[in-house]
C-alpha cells in the first residue's frame, strides 16, 4: 500500500494538470478554434477586419441588442428583488410554497415563455375582437423586451433570495435594533447583498446578449442572430468570430464585473437560521413589492393557464407527443450525456477552482481560473455551435459530426460552468478536516476518493446534473446549427413551429417540456432533501 | 423599568421554548440569566428586543406596553441596545459608520460629538476609519458595544457577548461592558452560561431551567 501511495502521489500533479487543461481547452477550446480559423484566414481576406468593426447597420443592432439585454436584466433584478424581499420575510409554510411557485419556471426556455405569451395575446385578441376593440400585436422590442423580462424573472428571483439567504442574520438584526426598515434596507441589506445583485444583473444581461430565440420569434434582429445569419450565409467560422467580437468584449467585460458576486456563491456560508426581521417598509415600498410578488405570480399563472388551455385535448396532446417522438428520445440522451460530461468536467473544473484553502468570506481559486472556467457564459450560442463545426468538420470526425453527439457537446460547451459552480460551492461546503481525517488514516487516495470525497460531494453532483439536464433541455442557440441532417430535438421542434404562431402541437409539446423541465428540477430537489434527511439520520 | 409577564414563546406549538417568564427589572440594575445551551437563553432576549414575537405575555417599558400577542413596537423604537454573540459589525462600513448608524435622526453636531464620547469610552479613537476587517476581534467586540450604546438606551441586551474572547480580553471586555452600561445608566439584561462571569455581572441572577426562568431565593444567590 505505502509504494502505490507514493506512486499515486508523484501521479496526482500530472493528473491534476491534465485535467486543469481538459478544462481550459473545454472553456477556451470554441474561442481558441474560431480564433485560429480567423488568423489563418486574415492575410488572404484582409477586409474581414471590418466585421469586427461595427458600423452603420450593425453598430445599430449592437446598441439595440445592449439596450435589450441591459433593459431585460435592471428591469428582471429590480422586480425579482421586491418578489424576494417579500417572500424572504414572509414566515412560514405559505412562504416556502410561494417560493417554489416562483421558481418553478426557472428551468423553462425563454423560446416557451415566448410561445406563452403569443398563445396569450390571441386569446385576448379574441376577446378584443369580440368587444370590437383593436388588437394587440405582440411583436417588436417592446414584446422582446416583455418576453425577455418575464422569461427570467424567476432565475433573478432565484439570484436575489441566494443573495438575501447568505447575509448574517446577526448583522441584519443589529441593523434592526438601530433604525427602521427603510434604513436598514438602504444601508445595510442592498450594500451587503449588492455583490451577488450586480452579479445576477451582469448574468441576466449575458443570457439576454448571447441568445437569439426569443427576438428571432417577435421578428427582431439582435447581434446574436446576425451572427447565426452571417455563419449561415458564408460557412466561414472566422468571419463569425470577427463579427461576434464586439458582442464578446462587452461579454467578458461584464464577466470580470461579475466575478466577486459569482464566488460569493461559493462562499461556505450556511447560516443555522433566518434573521427574523419585522422590517417595517413604508407603504408605497410595501406597494412595490406586492407588485413585484404579483409579476412573479402572473409570469406562472399565464404560461400555465395559457399552454395547458391551448393543448386541445387530451387526445390531441398525445398525438402531439406521439408525433415528435424521435425528437423527445433525442433530447432526452442529449440532455443526460451532457449532464454526465458536465458534471465529470464540472468535478474536474471545480476543484481547479476550490484548489486554494479557504479564507473566512473569500472564495478559494486563482481570480484567472475563474474566469477561463466561467467565459462560456459570455460566448453567443450560436458561436459555440460554429466552434464546434470548425472544430468536428474534417474526415477525422466524420461519425461524430453526423451524429446527436455534436448537440450533447455543444450543450456541454455552454454548460459547463453551470455544473463547475454548483460542484465548487459544494466542495467548499464539505468541511476539510474530514479529508484531512481521511488522509491520516492512510487510506489509499482512490478509497479516499470511492469512500468519502464522492458521497460529500454527492448533493452537488446531483445538482450539477439536474441543472445541466434542464438547460439542456431547453438549448437552442448552438443546437440550431450543430444538428445533423434528419435530426432534431424538442425545442428545436417547437422553435420551427412557432414561427407559424401558437398551435395545438405547439401547446402540446411546450407543455411537455414544461412538465419535464419541472419534473427534473422537482426529482433533483427532492433527491437532495432526502439525502439530507439521510445524512442527518445517521448523524 | 422593564417589566415581562407571562411571557411564552414556541416554535412547533408542540415543545415551548419560553414558558411564562416574568420579572422586573428596575431603570439602572442588571440581571444576569444562566442556563446551558438550549434553555431558551437566547430566546428571551430577543423576545425583550422585539427580534421575535411571544405567543403569549406581555412586555412593558416604562409603564408603556412594548409587546403583547398580535402586536407590538418595532425593535429600534424599544429603546434598548443588543450586543451578539458575534461583532456582527456591517463589513462594508468604517468603526465610525458603524456607531453612527443609529444615530440617523440626530442632528449632525450631536451625533458627532457622542460618536467621539464613544470612540474615547470604548479606546477606539486611532481606529475610527478603519473597516471591520482591518481590526482585531476584541476592538470589533469595543466597536459593537459603541454601536449599541450610541442612541443611549434605557436598557442592554447582551447575548453572551464575551463568548470566544481569551481570559484576559474577556475581563477588559467585561469592565467596559459594565462601566459604559454604569455611565448611561442603562439597566442590563446579560445572557451567559458562565456563572463566574454571571456573578460579576450582577447580583441577581435568574437560571433558565426547560424553558422556565427561575430566580433562586433570596439568599442563594439570587433575588426575584
Amino acid at each position: 500500500m505505502p509504494a502505490l501511495r507514493r506512486r499515486w502521489n508523484a501521479l496526482e500533479p500530472i493528473l491534476r494538470l491534465v485535467g486543469f487543461s481538459l478544462v481550459g481547452l473545454a472553456c477556451l477550446g470554441p474561442l481558441l478554434v474560431l480564433l485560429y480559423g480567423a488568423l489563418a484566414a486574415l492575410p488572404q481576406h484582409p477586409d474581414w477586419l471590418l466585421l469586427a468593426l461595427p458600423t452603420g447597420r450593425r453598430a445599430g443592432l449592437l446598441v439595440n441588442s445592449l439596450e435589450l439585454a441591459g433593459g431585460s436584466a435592471l428591469a428582471g433584478m429590480t422586480v425579482g428583488f421586491l418578489a424576494a424581499l417579500a417572500l424572504w420575510r414572509m414566515p412560514g409554510r405559505a412562504a416556502r410554497l410561494l417560493r417554489g411557485m416562483a421558481l418553478i419556471f426557472l428551468p423553462l426556455p425563454p423560446s416557451i415563455h415566448a410561445l406563452a405569451w403569443m398563445a396569450a395575446a390571441q386569446g385576448l385578441n379574441t376577446l378584443l375582437a369580440s368587444l370590437g376593440m383593436p388588437e394587440i400585436r405582440l411583436m417588436g422590442w417592446a414584446a422582446t423586451l416583455w418576453v425577455q423580462f418575464m422569461a427570467l424573472l424567476p432565475l433573478a428571483v432565484g439570484i436575489c433570495l441566494v443573495g438575501l439567504h447568505t447575509l448574517d442574520p446577526d448583522a441584519l438584526e443589529a441593523g434592526e435594533m438601530l433604525a427602521p426598515g427603510l434604513q436598514v434596507l438602504g444601508q445595510v441589506i442592498l450594500p451587503l447583498a449588492a455583490p451577488m445583485l450586480a452579479a445576477g444583473t451582469g448574468f441576466l444581461f449575458l443570457l439576454t446578449l448571447v441568445d437569439h430565440s426569443v427576438p428571432g420569434l417577435f421578428g427582431v434582429n439582435t447581434y446574436a442572430l446576425d451572427i447565426y445569419a452571417e455563419f449561415s450565409a458564408s460557412s466561414q467560422p472566422g468571419r463569425a468570430l470577427l463579427l461576434a467580437l464586439p458582442c464578446l468584449v462587452i461579454g467578458f467585460i461584464v464577466l470580470a464585473g461579475m466575478q466577486k458576486g459569482i464566488r460569493r456563491v461559493t462562499q461556505p456560508v450556511v447560516w443555522a437560521r433566518k434573521p427574523a426581521l419585522q422590517m417595517k417598509l413604508p407603504a408605497w415600498l410595501e406597494i412595490l413589492v406586492n407588485l413585484g410578488l404579483g409579476m412573479v405570480t402572473l409570469q406562472v399563472v399565464v404560461p400555465f393557464l395559457t399552454l395547458a388551455g391551448s393543448t386541445g385535448g387530451a387526445v390531441r396532446l398525445w398525438a402531439s407527443i406521439w408525433a415528435a417522438r424521435s425528437e423527445i428520445r433525442n433530447t432526452f440522451w442529449i440532455a443526460t450525456a451532457a449532464a454526465l460530461l458536465c458534471v465529470v468536467m464540472g468535478w474536474l473544473a471545480a476543484r481547479w477552482l476550490a484548489c486554494t484553502r479557504q479564507e473566512p468570506g473569500k472564495a478559494g481559486g486563482a481570480p484567472a481560473a475563474w474566469l477561463v472556467v466561467t467565459a462560456p457564459l459570455a460566448v453567443p450560442a450560436p458561436l459555440i455551435g460554429v466552434a464546434l463545426i470548425a472544430w468536428f468538420n474534417r474526415p477525422a470526425f466524420g461519425p461524430a459530426y453526423g451524429s446527436i453527439l455534436m448537440p450533447m457537446l455543444a450543450a456541454a460547451a455552454r454548460f459547463l460552468p453551470f455544473a463547475a459552480i454548483l460542484l465548487a460551492a459544494q466542495f467548499r461546503r464539505v468541511d476539510p478536516l474530514l479529508l484531512d481525517a481521511a488522509r491520516l488514516h492512510n487510506t489509499h487516495p482512490l478509497r479516499t476518493f470511492f469512500r468519502i470525497r464522492l458521497p460529500l460531494a454527492a448533493p452537488g453532483l446531483l445538482a450539477a446534473g439536474v441543472v445541466v439536464f434542464a438547460l439542456t433541455l431547453g438549448e437552442l442557440g448552438a443546437t440550431l446549427l450543430v444538428i445533423p441532417p434528419g435530426q432534431s430535438t424538442l425545442t428545436l421542434r417547437l422553435y420551427n413551429y412557432l414561427h407559424y404562431g401558437a398551435s395545438e402541437e405547439v401547446a402540446g409539446l411546450s407543455l411537455l417540456l414544461t412538465v419535464l423541465l419541472v419534473a427534473a428540477f422537482g426529482l433533483g430537489a427532492l433527491a437532495l432533501s432526502l439525502w439530507g434527511w439521510l445524512q442527518e439520520a445517521q448523524s | 423599568m422593564i417589566r415581562l409577564e407571562g411571557l411564552c414563546k414556541s416554535y412547533d406549538r408542540k415543545s415551548p421554548i419560553i414558558r411564562d417568564a416574568s420579572f422586573d427589572l428596575p431603570d439602572g440594575s442588571a440581571l444576569a440569566i444562566l442556563g446551558p445551551s438550549g434553555s431558551g437563553k437566547t430566546t428571551l432576549l430577543r423576545l425583550i428586543a422585539g427580534l421575535e414575537l411571544p405567543d403569549d405575555g406581555t412586555i412593558w417599558r416604562d409603564g408603556e406596553v412594548i409587546s403583547e400577542p398580535g402586536w407590538a413596537i418595532a425593535p429600534h423604537r424599544r429603546g434598548m441596545g443588543f450586543l451578539f454573540q458575534s461583532p456582527a459589525l456591517w463589513p462594508h462600513m468604517t468603526v465610525a459608520q458603524n456607531i453612527r448608524f443609529g444615530l440617523a435622526g440626530w442632528a449632525r453636531p450631536a451625533a458627532r460629538q457622542r460618536l467621539e464620547e464613544l470612540l474615547a469610552q470604548t479606546g477606539l479613537e486611532a481606529l475610527s476609519d478603519r473597516f471591520p476587517h482591518q481590526i482585531s476581534g476584541g476592538e470589533a467586540r469595543r466597536a459593537a458595544l459603541a454601536r449599541a450604546l450610541a442612541p443611549r438606551p434605557a436598557c442592554l441586551l447582551m447575548d453572551e457577548p464575551l463568548t470566544h474572547l481569551d481570559a484576559d480580553l474577556k475581563q477588559e471586555m467585561l469592565a467596559l461592558i459594565l462601566s459604559s452600561a454604569a455611565a448611561a445608566r442603562a439597566s442590563l439584561v446579560y445572557v451567559t452560561h458562565d456563572p463566574a462571569e454571571a456573578e460579576v455581572v450582577s447580583v441577581r441572577v435568574g437560571r433558565m431551567e426547560a424553558g422556565r426562568l427561575v430566580f433562586p431565593p433570596a439568599g442563594e444567590g439570587g433575588a426575584g
